[in-house]
């Protein structure tokens, strides 16, 4: 159980810095992989799964409104000016 | 699906249209490209590779943080009911939106949601706030109104004092806390507050909406500025704006959220832009007190450079010299004639603003620039010329011509 829900942790860590990538702009850009970066290190040494599981829905929580998955970058895309 | 396909079409006949690039782009106003040009024509007009100054005004206003669009777009797009319709599912939505995001900001600040009216911005709930004053005059009524955080020069004032004082003093207590709110701890309890402005576009959230926190218990009458069909308890009417308010909410939550973390990130930030100017270069002052500030507001006095001339020789940057709602006169800032500060001193101060989403690279670059440009101006300056020389400049008779 332990393995796979590290797997699972880094692969939602992996996929969330390949979508913060996108943002043209370069503040949120900055930011989004900084504080995702941040964030994942200092929960790091978390052990108890239901906790981990508590967190890994945070992460995923405000990217709810968006049917098509994680592209909310593309939003930004249009008013930061091309 | 059709309009992101249409930009992006427009984009690649843009980028297809420029020319060669600069070899070194430089930071000014962007030209916009007519974003109306009819899908994927190939005759796009010319645009210069640019880039826009760095953000280092984030006292005058703040970036949407992600997270809150993200909250509002629904609001926007799909929820657009009318919150005071009480017939149907669209008004149904639009009201829990509005009251849920009434317990966020509430729980920022660790009040009752009854207690938060929305209003569309810190100066709105300045005015209701003052004109209760106004409206309960008695020879033992009055009303203390303070800062929580300067905008200017970033001082924290001593909230938690001003709040037992005038508890006990049975005086009303208002404080604007616009530059405070999500930035360091407020309870308006703990700190005796009786009355708070909040704006919404302060702590990354949409311009044009902010709150009121009215204390119920013991009750602090208020008298409504505008008048209408009764919504916000009658003390606000108008429509509440249900996406600017849902964005606000979602502000207050992140900035929770985040306070902890952005206060810190924000400390190591200001220290270093601090640090760094202060060793390069020499008769450089910090306006304010230096233990009771808040770290994302700096204020530095350059002396013998005037100020106008820093922030224009600054143009890579975009900062400030002091207030944007005074910024329209010349006169130096009222703040700095408060406390004492010189003259000529208050002429040349700048302001630095640090934020959520500042970068330790953009801290760099502006350290860079402000020494290059200060020296530079100081080469300029004969004032400069004549304290190298050991004169003292107060000391000088100027002729009257």
């Amino acid at each position: 159980m332990a393995a796979s829900s590290r797997a699972l942790v880094l692969d939602l860590y992996r996929a969330m810095l390949r979508e913060s990538k996108h943002f043209s702009a370069y503040n949120y850009r900055m930011y989004a992989i900084r504080r995702i970066r941040d964030a994942f290190r200092e929960n790091k040494n978390v052990k108890d799964p239901v906790e981990i599981q508590a967190l890994v829905n945070k992460a995923k929580r405000p990217w709810n409104h968006f049917s098509t998955g994680p592209h909310w970058s593309t939003v930004f895309d249009r008013q930061a000016g091309h | 699906m059709l309009l992101r396909s249409a930009w992006r079409r427009a984009a690649s006949a843009v980028t297809a249209a420029r020319g060669a690039r600069p070899a070194v782009p430089t930071r000014e106003l962007r030209l916009r490209v007519a974003d109306h040009a009819p899908s994927g024509t190939a005759a796009a007009p010319e645009v210069e590779a640019v880039l826009r100054p760095l953000y280092m005004d984030v006292q005058a206003t703040t970036p949407l943080d992600p997270r809150v669009l993200d909250a509002m777009l629904p609001y926007l797009v799909n929820y657009y009911g009318n919150p005071h319709s009480r017939t149907h599912a669209y008004g149904w939505e639009s009201e829990a939106a509005v009251e849920r995001a009434r317990q966020q900001v509430a729980s920022l600040i660790g009040a009752d949601p009854r207690e938060i009216i929305f209003t569309s911005g810190a100066t709105e709930s300045n005015n209701i706030a003052v004109k209760e004053l106004e409206a309960a005059i008695q020879p033992d009524t009055s009303l203390v109104s303070v800062m929580t955080v300067n905008n200017e020069i970033g001082v924290k004032q001593p909230i938690a004092e001003i709040g037992r004082i005038c508890s006990s003093k049975k005086v009303y207590f208002h404080t604007d806390a616009a530059q405070a709110v999500g930035k360091i701890p407020l309870d308006v309890n703990d700190m005796k507050i009786d009355l708070m402005s909040i704006s919404g576009h302060k702590i990354y959230g949409p311009k044009g909406v902010g709150a009121i926190y009215i204390r119920r218990r013991p009750r602090v009458r208020v008298e409504a500025l505008q008048s209408g069909g009764g919504q916000e308890r009658g003390l606000r009417s108008g429509t509440v704006p249900t996406p600017l308010v849902v964005g606000m909410g979602a502000a207050c939550e992140v900035a929770q959220q985040e306070m902890e973390y952005d206060h810190e990130r924000i400390s190591k930030l200001a220290e270093r832009l601090t640090q760094k100017i202060m060793k390069s270069l020499p008769d450089v002052v910090m306006n304010g007190d230096p233990e009771q500030h808040y770290p994302g507001c700096i204020n530095l006095s350059f002396a013998y450079v005037e100020g106008e001339s820093l922030l224009m020789a600054l143009k890579d940057v975009a900062l400030s010299s002091g207030s944007a709602c005074t910024s329209a006169s010349l006169e130096p800032s009222y703040v700095l004639r408060a406390i004492g500060t010189d003259e000529d001193l208050a002429h040349s101060s700048i302001r630095f603003g640090i934020g959520r989403f500042t970068t330790e690279e953009e801290v760099d670059f502006t350290v860079e620039k402000c020494i290059h440009h200060v020296k530079r101006l100081r080469e300029m300056s004969p004032l400069w010329e004549m304290v190298q020389d050991g004169i003292d400049l107060k000391s000088i008779k100027w002729t009257q011509h």
